[in-house]
């Protein structure tokens, strides 16, 4: 009795559901101005299961507007076994060119807020290569110009991969216990590894100041980081990682189950190195193997995984959620 | 997106998050009347809170001039050319506030500063509104005008920051309406930043961290005043709690002076977010000038200033202004005094209306020298 009543509503439901998940794909489509890159994962779990609404997540799906131009085949990354993967000095090393490259098309990331309302990036170009001991990625995209430094309304380039730490994480930075793990290269790190952490003085040669309380003197040394001195920088006392003026990496390593809960992985391996050359920045990220760790264990235990890419854009003002991004890419591992 | 109720603007408005109010709200009054513009809170407040590497340019607090000064250069006047001008039938606001007129499930409307806007802090300091031309001369009011404007964090009821962190690394206690950036938690993204309509948000390039007025937070927790109120030699702030759980109370100075008298209105109501920095109008700057800047009620005003004389109600809230280091969460007027009383309920303060007057002969009989007015 209580049903019938029901069921228009049920329908009705239903296509308006439908409805916002094609108003939004043409949407996504359109901001783009390219094809969207669809992906059915080739694991036998149905990784589509579970998802939460249709239109964070495009998978597979029949209803999605056909593109004037032909797709291009999807693409898929292969890491490839190579005896040695190169140095991570040696970030054009000749090993590299007999990898494969995969372009991998780049869309503005307008499904959560802050959305980048233009696309200044179009492509990423993809390599992956292991060996016993490690895994890289090298990453590639042009930059007229390297933005390094930070300031206020000033960003870096940076660069990020995306691996689901589960089945049906979904490629929007996961969702609520379907983590996804992300290993995030900047410029700024880079450029602090370089030439040392990015001061004051570096920004503004002339910059002067009386005094900095309880420090040896105005450039930033160990003085600043013990002792008294540490309460005037709030964020270092706060153990903000944002700060690390003795930075190791420029590899960051973080977790996140949906959009706004990045959050930083301490003491993690990754390593890597970007190079700006040519108006091109490329970057390698690098991990060891260590079949102990579970994002490892994950990605050997199968041979098709997922992943996911982002670049940042600095001078076009990109940060955090304004980026170009693309779904989930089929990773194979060679054995 | 949920409705809160905003009372600046006199209607709903759409906010993302919903939340009941906290139990008591953080505000200041500031007379803009006896503001010299020593910038005393200023350097209190640096020198307290923002005194380290990458704060260099950093002022939560400031006192600029008005209508050429800003700080960060044209904070204001950058979100003002992207609004439409702010239409207001009475009391409520008919124009779209910042958060609304950014779009729905968009950041607020907002403008993102550059470095070297926060390079000229004192940038058309005593600078007035016109040319004095040859032949000038007072008759009533001088035509030409300034005014300094003390700023700080206005602690929002509905913060524009805080709408706009994509990671909620900002907060507003629940205790106090205090608003805050979580150092731990902030990535540097700087939408705060670009959010922000007071541009009181500031990017610190060191910690690469967002940074802000903390409100003297750990000493508002001891019933202090903040620095910047302490501070003040000329005695232009108050600074205590507006009441959120029930009406407005005639005994609580901060209820009094802006929700029962509005003698003092909040700043740019039409941004929408809630201001709780309070100003008493200059008496002496035309009125579609600040208009734009305090919203309807400047004619009520200023002639609930010019008739404080006779308003003793008023006079005594007034008279406590910097009369103590605690904040007054009570006050009365008992025969010739204000007296005030802090959150324990101790007696504070104690004014009188008229100063008393001490004559000191022009012999020093004692000592056998003549006293000079330097002496």
């Amino acid at each position: 009795m209580s049903k019938s009543p029901n069921t228009p509503l049920f329908v009705a439901m239903v296509v308006c559901v439908l409805l916002v998940a094609g108003v939004m794909t043409v949407a996504v489509f359109l901001a783009g101005q390219k094809p969207i890159v669809v992906v059915l994962p080739q694991t036998s779990a149905p990784v589509v299961q579970g998802l939460p609404a249709a239109p964070m997540t495009p998978v597979a799906s029949g209803s999605l507007a056909a593109p004037a131009t032909p797709a291009p085949a999807p693409p898929q990354v292969v890491v490839a076994r190579v005896a040695a993967v190169p140095a991570l000095d040696d970030v054009f090393s000749s090993v590299w060119e007999a990898v494969p490259v995969v372009p991998v098309p780049l869309q503005p990331q307008q499904t959560a807020a802050p959305m980048l309302e233009h696309a200044t990036i179009e492509s990423i170009s993809v390599q992956a290569a292991r060996d016993d001991r490690r895994i890289a990625w090298r990453l590639s995209w042009p930059a007229a110009r390297p933005s390094s430094s930070v300031d206020t309304g000033q960003f870096a380039d940076a660069v990020a991969i995306q691996l689901p730490m589960v089945d049906g994480a979904p490629f929007t930075m996961g969702a609520k216990d379907m983590p996804v793990r992300l290993l995030h290269w900047r410029a700024l790190w880079q450029r602090d590894i370089d030439k040392g952490f990015q001061d004051v003085q570096d920004l503004y040669p002339n910059a002067w100041a009386d005094l900095y309380w309880f420090t040896n003197g105005l450039r930033i040394d160990k003085s600043y980081v013990t002792g008294p001195a540490r309460q005037f920088m709030p964020a270092l006392a706060a153990g903000n990682p944002m700060i690390q003026l003795d930075r190791r990496s420029p590899v960051e390593e973080l977790v996140a189950e949906g959009f706004g809960t990045a959050t930083h992985v301490p003491d993690s391996p990754s390593n890597g190195r970007g190079v700006w050359k040519d108006g091109r920045w490329t970057v390698v990220l690098d991990r060891p193997l260590d079949k102990a760790d579970r994002l490892v264990a994950r990605l050997l235990s199968s041979d098709t995984n997922l992943i996911s890419f982002a670049v940042w854009d600095g001078a076009a003002g990109n940060r955090g959620g304004q980026k170009h991004y693309c779904t989930w890419i089929p990773l194979r591992i060679e054995p | 997106m949920p409705t809160r109720n905003n009372w600046h603007i006199g209607r709903t408005m759409e906010y993302p998050y919903d939340g009941p109010p906290p139990k008591r709200q953080v505000a200041y009054i500031f007379d803009t009347n006896k503001c010299i513009a020593c910038q005393t809170c200023t350097v209190a407040c640096k020198t307290a809170w923002t005194s380290g590497k990458g704060e260099e340019t950093i002022f939560w607090n400031n006192v600029e001039t008005r209508p050429y000064g800003g700080y960060p250069a044209a904070w204001d006047l950058r979100t003002l050319e992207q609004m439409p001008p702010a239409q207001w039938q009475g009391r409520k606001l008919v124009s779209l506030t910042v958060i609304e007129a950014g779009g729905p499930d968009r950041p607020p409307l907002g403008h993102m500063p550059q470095a070297q806007d926060y390079a000229h802090p004192n940038l058309g300091e005593d600078d007035i509104a016109g040319a004095v031309n040859l032949g000038h001369h007072f008759s009533g009011t001088h035509p030409m005008w300034m005014f300094y404007l003390a700023r700080i964090c206005n602690h929002c009821d509905h913060p524009a920051c805080l709408a706009a962190c994509p990671r909620k690394a900002i907060y507003k206690r629940q205790e106090d309406g205090i608003v805050l950036v979580d150092q731990e938690r902030c990535r540097g993204y700087q939408e705060c930043i670009r959010a922000c309509p007071y541009k009181k948000v500031f990017f610190n390039t060191i910690t690469r961290a967002s940074q802000k007025c903390i409100g003297c937070f750990p000493r508002v927790e001891q019933g202090e005043v903040a620095l910047c109120v302490e501070s003040c030699i000329g005695k232009i702030r108050m600074h205590g709690f507006l009441t959120t759980d029930g009406e407005p109370r005639e005994d609580n100075p901060l209820d009094y002076i802006v929700r029962i008298r509005r003698l003092a209105l909040p700043i740019y109501p039409q941004f929408g977010t809630g201001p709780n920095v309070y100003y008493i109008p200059p008496v002496h700057v035309p009125d579609a000038f600040l208009e734009q800047i305090f919203g309807p009620g400047i004619e009520e005003a200023r002639r609930m200033y010019h008739n404080l004389a006779d308003d003793k109600q008023l006079l005594g809230a007034l008279l406590l202004f910097g009369a103590t280091n605690r904040i007054i969460t009570r006050f009365e007027v008992q025969g010739e005094e204000a007296v005030g009383w802090d959150v324990d309920g101790k007696e504070v303060a104690r004014v009188p209306f008229t100063e008393p007057l001490y004559l000191r002969p022009h012999h020093d009989t004692r000592h056998g020298v003549y006293r000079h007015n330097t002496a």
